[in-house]
């Protein structure tokens, strides 16, 4: 039953305007017209008397018809064919009254295809009319339906309120931020989404507000707080701007979390504040080694090489912390750093026997520069210098409630060592630095085989 | 030889925690012939110390690793003993309770430190009671 659907468009006015009779090219509107016109001359001549000499009433409906399909340029030559048609009986020029029918006929069938256009014509223009709108509401929805998702996928919180400060749209960032399902925030006041003491100061600002042009940004410096649903304030700083409607004003805030960013920037204070403690920490150990140095050595030579030499020593006790983000060391990389200038061969003249214990920082560059000391003297006088060997062992022992560590350094040189002459600054450190730093106890022997060193102080509680 | 300076044969305590810094303060104060107690490095054995020994004055360095001076600070003040911090902070770092309370500005030059030490310290015992 298809046919018939296809049929009823065809013969439908939408079916005639879009021309799907076939009324689209020249010859088909042609032939169209001759058959119609022909049709109806035909039927008229069959009328035989009744046709008689009255009008052309027969040929009006093939005039009707070509104008309904094939336009009204068509229905105007079909007038003139139709005329033409209805003048071949007469051999004869036409009596006074015939061509008085005649043109009563021209002016019937000229009306009947202007009154025919014009209805096809409104019709269109009508039509027309709806399909745009109909184009223009698809656009619009889809305009908006983009503009939800924008909203939707902004990293921001946004909330828009009506003249009222009832919340009539937020996004997923909202939700998020502000711990309430969006049907709980629909509707609500916005003053739900701030601490209470804020209700009066915004009232007063929003007055201020509507009355203003452009975007305006709050919370810049001045401390802002939203309110999450468990009650937990939170920093934020927001954008607030007007949409302009036909009386219906709504305001959009955009809210932007700050907790992250205050955080950082008091950890960047905290750093500095504390880059600061080190560096001078860092310069008034410096200022106290050369103080030390300069009064233990004879000499300007002297005095630059043990100064460099501890400088050294304390750069690479820095080096090992820097390693750990100067969370502390373990006693291992510690040593290591220490005698690692002086691993030219083959084997490391050394070996680093212990567990793994870790050094607060302070306590790290202690244990270091000490070590750094018998490093630096081994390397001059003792295993170091002899093609010998260090052994570093270490471990935790119980001493009552404390954990304390006990570090052995052992040096076999192979050919025995004098012993120095006077105590000098370097064992002072040592014994000082084991004293002070790290309240413990150094025990320094100068043996036949080289230096025997024996360090052993407490562990604090996240060391052990 | 100068005259003698009036920390001579006093005795002071001296908490810092960077070895060779306790080091070399100890150094200075001894040349003078100042009696050092300590030095202490960390806060425990500082608060043991100012409760209990005797003392004429104290030198305390402010940050020690994580913790700060300031309880050792607050028993020295009960027991009247006059004492100086010695801080990389200047007076900005200080806490708000001792804003106004001497201090010796680290790094220090260590001719000098003597004759502040002894300054910072004259300036504390001539602070009212709290």
């Amino acid at each position: 039953m298809r046919w018939i659907g296809r049929l009823r468009f065809l013969l439908s006015l939408d079916g005639l305007l879009d021309g799907r009779l076939g009324a689209a090219s020249l010859p088909a509107r042609s032939a169209i017209t001759l058959a119609a016109v022909a049709l109806g001359a035909a039927v008229r001549s069959g009328l035989g008397p009744w046709g008689g000499d009255g009008p052309y009433v027969a040929l009006l409906p093939a005039v009707l018809f070509v104008t309904l399909v094939c336009g009204t340029a068509p229905g105007l030559v079909s007038v003139l064919l139709a005329i033409a048609a209805a003048w071949l009986p007469w051999t004869t020029a036409p009596s006074a009254a015939d061509m008085g029918g005649i043109l009563l006929f021209a002016m019937v069938a000229v009306m009947e295809v202007a009154a025919i256009s014009a209805l096809l014509a409104a019709y269109a223009g009508s039509r027309s009319a709806l399909l745009r709108e109909g184009e223009l509401n698809a656009r619009l929805s889809r305009s908006e339906a983009r503009f939800r998702d924008v909203v939707e996928a902004a990293p921001d919180a946004m909330i828009i309120v009506d003249r009222r400060e009832r919340i009539v749209l937020v996004n997923a960032e909202a939700e998020r931020l502000f711990g309430h399902p969006r049907t709980m925030l629909l509707g609500q006041p916005l003053d739900r989404l701030m601490p209470e003491r804020f209700h009066a100061v915004h009232a007063g600002r929003v007055t201020d507000f509507r009355g203003e042009r452009g975007p305006r940004r709050m919370g810049d410096g001045a401390d802002l707080f939203g309110l999450r649903h468990d009650g937990v304030e939170f920093p934020i700083e927001t954008n607030v701007s007007v949409l302009r409607g036909d009386g219906d004003d709504l305001v959009c805030s955009v809210v932007r979390d700050l907790t992250s960013r205050r955080e950082s920037q008091e950890r960047q204070t905290l750093l500095i504040r504390e880059l600061n403690h080190r560096v001078k920490n860092t310069l008034a150990s410096v200022q106290s080694i050369a103080h030390h140095t300069f009064k233990s050595t004879g000499d300007p030579l002297a005095f630059s090489e043990a100064l460099e030499a501890r400088l050294i020593a304390l750069s690479q006790s820095h080096d090992v912390l820097t390693r750990n983000d100067w969370a502390g060391a373990t006693v291992r990389d510690i040593v290591a750093e220490q005698l690692s200038p002086y691993d030219h061969g083959p084997e490391p003249p050394f070996t680093l026997v212990g567990p793994t214990v870790v050094l607060g920082p302070n306590r790290a560059v202690t244990l270091g520069m000490a070590l750094g000391e018998l490093a630096t003297n081994a390397a001059k006088f003792g295993a170091l210098a002899a093609n010998g060997t260090v052994d570093v062992s270490w471990e935790r022992r119980r001493e009552g409630a404390e954990t304390w560590l006990r570090l052995r350094w052992t040096e076999h040189t192979g050919a025995p060592v004098a012993a120095p002459t006077r105590r000098g600054f370097g064992t002072r450190l040592i014994e000082r630095s084991l004293a002070a730093g790290l309240r413990g106890a150094a025990h320094l022997e100068f043996g036949a085989e080289g230096v025997t060193c024996v360090f052993d102080f407490p562990l604090l509680p996240g060391e052990a | 030889m100068s005259a003698p300076s009036p920390l001579a044969g006093r005795r002071i305590l001296v908490v810092e925690d960077e070895a060779l810094l306790a080091m070399m303060i100890e150094d200075l104060l001894s040349e003078i012939g100042c009696i050092v107690v300590g030095p202490a490095s960390h806060l425990a054995a500082a608060e043991a110390i100012a409760a209990e020994a005797e003392l004429d004055g104290a030198l305390l360095d402010v940050n020690l690793g994580a913790a700060q001076v300031y309880p050792v600070a607050d028993c020295l003040r009960r027991r009247g003993v006059p004492f100086a911090f010695v801080t990389g902070y200047g007076r900005h770092g200080l806490d708000a309770a001792y804003a106004s309370h001497p201090t010796i500005q680290k790094p220090f030059k260590p001719s000098s430190f003597p004759r502040e030490a002894a300054r910072a310290l004259a300036e504390a015992a001539a602070l009212p009671p709290p």
